[in-house]
């Protein structure tokens, strides 16, 4: 195989690889996130940010030693969450109380941060706030949502 | 017919089952399998088929066919992220396959550069800047809303709150026009296809999510048609003699029909392009070293 014919091969492998890239890759996640790290939280809702590109919440937790752990999870964007029957009041009306929070959590470090799945709130109902980080694509093709 | 004592421990079993199970998990539980409900378990939009076409288009008193609505991406008139069924895809790769584009080799080299952090922070995606035209139809999950009148079209853009005004009397482009994100974008009919020549494109934007930039030269030529009542079409050509080695077209790419509205959507809260201004300077500071 000659030289040129090795460089415009790799271009063709090279602009292959570039585009079977899914599109759907969430932006944010696979940077900040770790689709293999998820964890169960539950602790008290504190706060509700309802804000673009992406809502936050967060949890005081108790930890073992009876410390408090402040967490920040981060939702979809509040389009997707309302159009998914998560509605802002679901998050206000349940300040001050227990919730169970299911989220993958952040990379580089950075501690008591997630990118949440679902909420389950104390009458039992559970929130969607994210796609299924854990099993991208099992769903059918996984979509850029933001 | 079992006895009494066997429904007793079979009775009790059950009780401490359902005791063990309302035991609430430890404040944090690392595990391997995700708990709760699945995706397919989780609520979603309830539509994941593709509407039926509805009739035929309809068409403005002066005969060009209406494409005003609210349009979501796909086929299903809605977006289910959970679930994320097929039908919401704008068009199926297996059936028409969407070639790539054709880079000049110094755009490949310099896309081929660019790090996971430059990649990020160079979509609007991460940056709440708008994707401009032709992203904003090429990659754009949120909803649109067309409003056509005679001589021009307002498209409504859910995301970052974004609009354009597009005349389609087949005027000609601005003699000077400034670099915007929409572009100059002036439109024609070819039958019933609306056709749509967009330049001075501002250069931040990207045609895709990972890395096509373009030049000031990149030109573009949008086709709309509303094949039934339920469907838009879209397909675009983009010429960038500086990036691109030739034109490069997109497949026809379906959008359909819903009765709802437009939400707001302002980035008031953007977290994530402040953590990759942390990466990059990372980045830079070991690449110095």
């Amino acid at each position: 195989m000659t030289t040129r014919n090795v460089s415009w091969g790799a271009t063709v492998i090279f602009t292959f690889l570039l585009f079977a890239t899914p599109l759907s890759a969430h932006h944010a996640f696979t940077a900040e996130y770790d689709g293999t790290n998820c964890a169960t939280v539950t602790g008290t809702l504190t706060k509700i940010e309802w804000e673009n590109p992406h809502a936050y919440f967060h949890v005081d937790a108790k930890e073992t030693g009876g410390s408090v752990a402040s967490w920040a999870f981060e939702t979809v964007s509040i389009g997707w969450l309302k159009r998914v029957g998560t509605a802002r009041h679901d998050f206000e009306d349940n300040i001050g109380k227990n919730v169970t929070v299911r989220a993958c959590m952040a990379k580089n470090g950075v501690k008591n941060r997630g990118a949440a799945e679902t909420v389950k709130l104390e009458d039992g109902r559970t929130l969607t706030v994210g796609t299924d980080y854990e099993h991208p694509g099992k769903a059918g093709e996984e979509r850029n949502i933001n | 017919m079992k006895s009494g004592g066997t429904y007793l421990r079979i009775t009790l079993a059950a009780a401490i089952l359902a005791w063990m199970l309302s035991i609430p998990a430890s404040a944090q539980d690392q595990g391997g399998k995700a708990a709760g409900q699945t995706a397919s378990e989780r609520k979603g939009t309830p539509n994941s088929q593709p509407l039926p076409p509805g009739g035929p288009p309809p068409r403005l008193p002066d005969g060009h066919i209406d494409l005003s609505g609210v349009w979501y991406p796909g086929t299903t008139g809605t977006f289910d992220f959970i679930n994320s069924p097929p039908a919401q895809r704008q068009f199926d790769p297996k059936a028409t396959p969407e070639a790539p584009p054709s880079f000049q080799p110094w755009a490949l080299a310099k896309i081929k550069a660019m790090s996971q952090t430059d990649l990020e922070l160079g979509k609007a995606s991460v940056n709440c800047t708008p994707r401009g035209v032709p992203g904003i139809l090429l990659n754009n999950p949120y909803p649109i809303q067309l409003v056509e009148t005679p001589g021009q079209i307002v498209q409504l853009v859910e995301l970052l709150n974004n609009f354009r005004v597009v005349p389609t009397d087949g005027r000609a482009h601005d003699p000077d026009p400034d670099s915007t994100f929409n572009g100059d974008g002036v439109g024609h009919w070819e039958g019933d296809t609306l056709v749509i020549d967009v330049i001075a494109i501002d250069e931040r934007t990207w045609n895709n999510m990972t890395g096509w930039f373009h030049s000031d030269q990149e030109h573009v030529i949008e086709r709309l048609s509303r094949p039934s009542m339920n469907y838009l079409v879209y397909q675009v050509t983009i010429e960038d003699p500086k990036v691109l080695t030739k034109p490069w077209t997109s497949v026809q790419r379906k959008w359909s029909l819903n009765h709802g509205k437009l939400d707001e959507y302002y980035c008031t809260h953007n977290e994530e392009v402040q953590q990759y201004q942390l990466l990059k300077k990372e980045e830079d500071g070991k690449k110095s070293q």
